[in-house]
């Protein structure tokens, strides 16, 4: 209500809404809807997933072949990037991390093995972009469809449709991981995954339903990026950075602290990028993806737990919590 | 095939062999002797590159004083044609430089080397590889956008320093990259059975315990990341001479960091002549699908390099699952001066368990029972 309002002043005073808000605030989503997923899979399966930026190129092409090639609303697209990337992620859960995790191997094989898939799914839709491009003679490479989107005065519809999007995913989570039994279990598994067998709780389940939010969320966050954003099959590599960078400065270690970080590090980096090219021109823009990683770095060397354990920290300082949890990553 | 398309074939065959071979080697050194993942060994390659792309030309038309006044990388082409004829004349010129970068780009790399892994060296696992791969990528970023270093998003062409050799020349640079090659094998391998390859081993295995009886981890890991982001960079150096030109867009994470890695997995992890092996054959076949590739392109509505990603990506999840230890698996460390017989013997009658040199393994289809059963009696 509070936001609406304020929203209805600035229309009735006639304030233009910076241009760059709007992009900071779309990056934004995007990119803490992937940072969601890949703290999510990170707690569960103790690994990084690194195959998490293809499942939002699914969502790009989802939306790219909704518009250009079946020539309706690129809302649609929405449910579909979302089954398609958990379909996807399921895949890959039974597929290979499962039957990896069966044999013994560490994180590093699995690793590995995320890297390789990664690479086949990224030829994969290459080889769709060049199967519209060659057959059905679309260009499918370097597309932005802004103009196929809805307004609402000066606000574009993906403004607003992600902004909620995201607004109810965390309330969902929030609810999912606090109110019911799966989510009890849930955090069960994070804290103690041993531990939470033993008492019944199936692990293969809830790391199975962990793939299903981060690649169904990954591919909704995909859906939203071409309606703003100039899109390609290099575009999920182009987001990974900010992903990882997100997940870290978040702590790695609570999806709350990924929520937090993925809105900081989105936000930095385009009112950062867009400082410097106001003062030093605009050849800088092309080394945004270094701000990123620079305060990824910066996290890392002074404080490896992240955003989480300073809130901790300040928490346990101020409202005296009786036990503070102080994990090292390992 | 005629006799000078067959030398032409092998030539580049043999050439991106040891290309390649030196980042696998240096790869197995970090990952499978020491334990580092080095997931962003491209930018080792890309620095290498860039300080030939960057500094041969430069020095040289200082040298001979070539069109001073044009711009360096507008006219590259220009400059760089007017200086290869006068490297034809000038052998101990193009040696003096080739050695000249080849130390600046060891220097630099080593820096480079350290700058990129100390935030996250000692942490181990997923944050070193997250920040391995991003500074990789920003190493590409910078070539990409970053004129005058390698001139953009286009080449730069670099001065034949091995101009002098005339007819020779070909047969001439493999043989120079060859004992570089050789040189680079025999010090990682002479370091991996010194004393030091024990120390890698023991903090591959458990920094802690490596901890305790006094060995600084942290320190031994940032020396063999120095050390090989060193010795890659040579594999830059080496192709930026042999190509004659540095293209800031060919150090994608596809070929050179998945590739090498993609290598030694197939060849053996800790072990260096498992790593050759792999190599050859991962070249010996890319380079077949390269020969045959215009055959098939006739056939499928697009790009015959995708279906080479996806035959390669799946190779390499194949070997993960049926055979992670690679053709030629790790052997026990050998000691100078210790009977391996008389060991074993020793400790058997003490009643330890000494896993033989050559131990038997369960195969694939054991393997698959065996985990069955295992999840039927739970």
């Amino acid at each position: 209500m509070y936001a609406l309002s304020v929203l209805y002043i600035l229309k009735i005073n006639n304030v233009m809404f910076p241009p760059i808000i709007k992009d900071a605030l779309v990056y934004a989503n995007c990119v803490t809807m992937m940072s969601i997923g890949f703290t999510l899979v990170y707690l569960i399966s103790r690994i990084p997933n690194f195959a998490q930026s293809t499942f939002a190129v699914l969502g790009v092409y989802c939306t790219f072949s909704m518009v250009r090639l079946l020539h309706i609303n690129p809302y649609i697209a929405m449910p579909l990037g979302f089954l398609l990337g958990a379909f996807l992620a399921v895949v890959v859960y039974l597929g290979i991390v499962n039957t990896l995790m069966k044999y013994g191997a560490g994180p590093i094989l699995l690793t590995i093995s995320l890297l390789a898939l990664q690479q086949i799914f990224l030829a994969g839709i290459q080889i769709y972009a060049d199967y519209v491009r060659n057959v059905l003679g679309e260009y499918s490479r370097g597309f932005m469809l802004r103009v196929n989107d809805f307004r609402i005065g000066e606000f574009p519809g993906v403004l607003i449709i992600s902004t909620a999007t995201m607004l109810s995913v965390i309330v969902i989570l929030h609810l999912m991981l606090t109110r019911t039994q799966f989510g009890i279990a849930m955090r069960a598994t994070v804290e103690n995954a041993p531990l939470a067998a033993v008492l019944g709780i199936n692990i293969k389940k809830v790391s199975l339903v962990s793939w299903i939010i981060t690649g169904g969320l990954a591919g909704l966050a995909g859906t939203f990026l071409p309606l703003w954003f100039s899109s390609g099959p290099g575009s999920g590599g182009m987001l990974s950075t900010s992903i990882f960078a997100s997940s870290v400065v978040g702590g790695l270690n609570s999806i709350y602290g990924a929520i937090l970080g993925g809105y900081l590090i989105s936000l930095l980096e385009v009112w950062g990028s867009y400082m410097l090219m106001r003062s030093f021109g605009l050849w800088i823009g092309a080394f945004r993806m270094l701000i990123p990683l620079a305060l990824m770095s910066f996290v890392l060397m002074y404080e490896p737990g992240g955003l989480a354990s300073i809130l901790q920290r300040v928490r346990a300082k101020f409202w005296g919590a009786k036990r503070v949890r102080e994990e090292e990553p390992t | 095939m005629t006799e000078g398309v067959f030398l032409q074939w092998f030539t580049d065959l043999f050439m991106f062999f040891l290309l390649y071979l030196i980042v696998t080697i240096n790869l197995n050194f970090m990952y499978g002797y020491t334990g580092i993942p080095h997931f962003g060994i491209s930018l080792s390659v890309a620095g290498g590159g860039y300080v030939v792309g960057a500094l041969t030309g430069r020095i040289l038309r200082a040298v001979y004083n070539v069109y001073p006044e044009l711009d360096f990388m507008y006219e590259n082409s220009k400059i760089t044609n007017e200086i290869n004829a006068y490297l034809a004349n000038d052998p101990f010129m193009g040696i003096g430089v080739f050695i000249l970068i080849i130390v600046v780009s060891l220097v630099l790399n080593a820096g480079l080397g350290y700058i990129v892994s100390r935030p996250a060296i000692r942490l181990s696992g997923s944050y070193l590889i997250i920040i391995l791969i991003g500074m990789a990528e920003a190493t590409r970023i910078i070539g990409m956008n970053y004129y005058p270093l390698v001139g953009g998003t286009f080449w730069v062409h670099v001065p034949d320093v091995f101009n002098w050799m005339g007819d020779l020349r070909i047969q001439g640079y493999l043989i120079i990259c060859t004992l570089f090659t050789l040189g680079i094998f025999l010090l990682l391998q002479a370091m991996s059975t010194s004393p030091l390859g024990r120390v890698v081993r023991a903090v591959r295995e458990n920094p802690t315990s490596a901890e305790c009886v006094g060995k600084d981890v942290v320190g031994i890991r940032t020396k063999v990341v120095v050390l090989c982001s060193a010795l890659t960079s040579i594999a830059g150096v080496l192709y930026g001479f042999y190509i004659h030109a540095v293209l800031s867009t060919s150090y994608t994470r596809a070929s050179w960091t998945f590739y090498p890695w993609l290598m030694f997995m197939v060849g053996g992890v800790g072990n260096n002549m498992g790593a050759t092996v792999g190599t050859f054959i991962f070249i010996a076949l890319r380079r077949l699908i390269i020969f045959f590739k215009h055959d098939i392109e006739i056939y499928v509505p697009f790009q015959v390099q995708w279906l080479e990603q996806i035959m390669t990506g799946a190779m390499l999840l194949l070997i993960i699952i049926f055979r992670p230890q690679g053709l030629l698996p790790e052997k026990p460390t050998k000691m100078r001066g210790l009977d391996h017989g008389r060991f074993h013997d020793e400790l058997g009658k003490k009643g330890v368990k000494v896993p033989e040199r050559r131990a038997k393994k369960a195969n694939i289809l054991q393997r698959l029972l065996s985990v069955r059963k295992k999840a039927t009696s739970q």
